[in-house]
């Protein structure tokens, strides 16, 4: 669905708006409802949504129309995404946000995904494992330039990859 | 071949499946995340990776820059859904990698920084999956891919973390809709995990009777559980299908039957039709097919008109930009056309 007020965006958060007594739920993007200083209703749009319970436990203002909060929690060293960011926007900034906000990803992935780990096809982790170790040993030959050694290392890499080809 | 001429299996219910891999790069923050200059790093890393496999498997490397093309093209190509409506009017540091006859390809800097897709013509889950999965390992060993053990493989958006696959099927359920149990279906399918959508993807509505399910989720199931339960889930709803399309036919056939031989007739003599009646009138006609009625047109001209009477791909035709009237008329003497020796 587009954005109700632009129409030109994908609509991501839902807001109850009243107008002259009469209530109505209006679709936005972040944009848009950002304008309206308004919180977002709960379960709608970003997998975040669901788990704002009522108005205000993570800086949004707790009355439309009242000025906005400084964001408060989780910041990422890495990318410096922080918590507020992510919950409007539903994104993750880095890999490196996966652990910094661990704790609020967690029943985000309950309730989405209904699991919180990764399930591996068998043989699908052993054979990138190995080839992700033989691809660092080569980075480290190159950066050493121990070219005989890299060559050899590139060796086994093709071989592994011919590996991966044939079997399936 | 286009693939979308073919008729692959299942296809009286199913029009095509596509599979996509959402991977991004090691240690490279998220493209939303990234400045235009870095942007273009993570589009050169992966355009040598590409290239690097298609020179090994001899095929034609097409790298498209989106923001190089004009409006027309940009909107051609999300018509043939090679990208979504929603990159439209942000193409900015994206890129298109294809490979030739589009049914693989790599969008570059979309929500991920590799989002891999694969689509073929009718029901083909396990065949659109490896050949996709093919393309990301080819890929994974020239490029790092951001991954841990608990996880899989990590996305911008928590809801594709792990296999970060998306598997879709485009289904016609003309029965189904026209019944009224496409409703209480999608409640049901939510449930089960599973997303029912327009044709055109996130919040788009049923045109020509074409549906989108796909999983809904990513972790937590190997890529061949989501792959095996939904190819369980088609089948079932094909069986659905067309119990519902035998029942409508038998309730009053005549009705129907006129309709349907209506529709062709405004689709081979009517001299201005817009995009929305076209897709009505195909929807229809492909119908009458399915039904077995007499006199149909082919399978693939169908599935020509469906997929290239939209508003880009008639002013790409046609080689200049076209204003709504303009295009209507081109469309409805395409369609003729098209039609003409059925």
């Amino acid at each position: 669905m587009l954005c109700q007020s632009c129409g030109q965006r994908q609509a991501t958060v839902q807001l109850t708006r009243n107008v002259k007594g009469q209530e109505f739920d209006q679709y936005l993007c972040d944009r848009c409802a950002a304008m309206t200083g308004q919180t977002p209703d709960p379960g709608w749009g970003s997998p975040f949504g669901s788990i704002l319970p009522g108005p205000s436990p993570f800086g949004y203002p707790a009355h439309p129309g009242s000025p906005r909060r400084e964001p408060a929690g989780l910041v990422c060293p890495s990318c410096g995404e922080t918590e507020r960011q992510l919950k409007e926007t539903g994104l993750l900034g880095c890999e490196q946000c996966y652990d910094t906000f661990a704790a609020v990803l967690d029943p985000v992935f309950r309730r989405v995904q209904g699991h919180t780990r990764h399930i591996e096809a068998p043989g699908e982790s052993h054979k990138s494992d190995e080839l992700a170790e033989l691809r660092q040993r080569l980075d480290a030959a190159i950066r050493e330039e121990a070219y005989e050694e890299a060559a050899g290392i590139r060796d086994e890499i093709r071989k592994h990859q011919q590996k991966g080809e044939g079997g399936d | 071949m286009a693939w979308y001429l073919e008729e692959g299996p299942v296809s009286d219910v199913v029009i095509s499946t596509r599979v996509r891999l959402a991977r991004n790069l090691a240690h490279t923050p998220f493209p939303w995340r990234l400045k235009p200059d870095e942007q273009d790093y993570v589009k050169d890393k992966v355009i040598a990776a590409f290239r690097a496999i298609c020179q090994k498997s001899g095929e034609k490397a097409i790298v498209v820059e989106l923001a190089d093309l004009g409006k027309v093209e940009t909107l051609a190509l999300a018509e043939r859904r090679i990208i979504s409506r929603s990159m439209l009017g942000n193409t900015k540091g994206k890129a298109l990698l294809l490979f030739p006859g589009e049914a693989s390809g790599i969008l570059v800097n979309e929500e991920d920084h590799l989002r891999l897709y694969t689509v073929s013509a009718g029901l083909l889950l396990d065949e659109t999956a490896r050949q996709v999965s093919q393309c990301a390992s080819s890929l994974e060993s020239s490029l790092s891919f951001a991954k841990n053990d608990r996880l899989g493989y990590l996305t911008a958006c928590p809801t594709n973390t792990g296999t970060g696959m998306r598997a879709s099927v485009m289904l016609h359920l003309p029965g189904l809709i026209r019944s009224n149990i496409i409703g209480p279906l999608a409640e049901k399918l939510a449930k089960a995990g599973y997303v029912l959508r327009g044709a055109e993807g996130e919040g788009t509505e049923a045109k020509a009777d074409m549906i989108q399910l796909s999983n809904q989720v990513t972790l937590g199931v190997t890529t061949d559980q989501i792959l095996a339960d939904l190819d369980r889930l088609v089948i079932e709803l094909a069986q659905e299908e067309r119990k519902a399309r035998r029942a409508l036919h038998a309730r009053d056939p005549a009705a129907l039957e006129d309709e349907i031989s209506r529709a062709t007739g405004l689709l081979t003599k009517a001299r201005l039709m817009s995009s929305e009646e076209a897709m009505r009138l195909l929807s229809l006609v492909r119908l009458g097919r399915e039904l077995g009625l007499e006199g149909m047109p082919d399978y693939g001209l169908i599935q020509l008109l469906l997929t290239e009477t939209g508003e880009g791909a008639i002013q790409q035709g046609a080689g200049m930009p076209m204003d709504e009237r303009e295009r209507d008329r081109a469309r409805a003497a395409y369609i003729r056309q098209t039609l003409k020796e059925y």
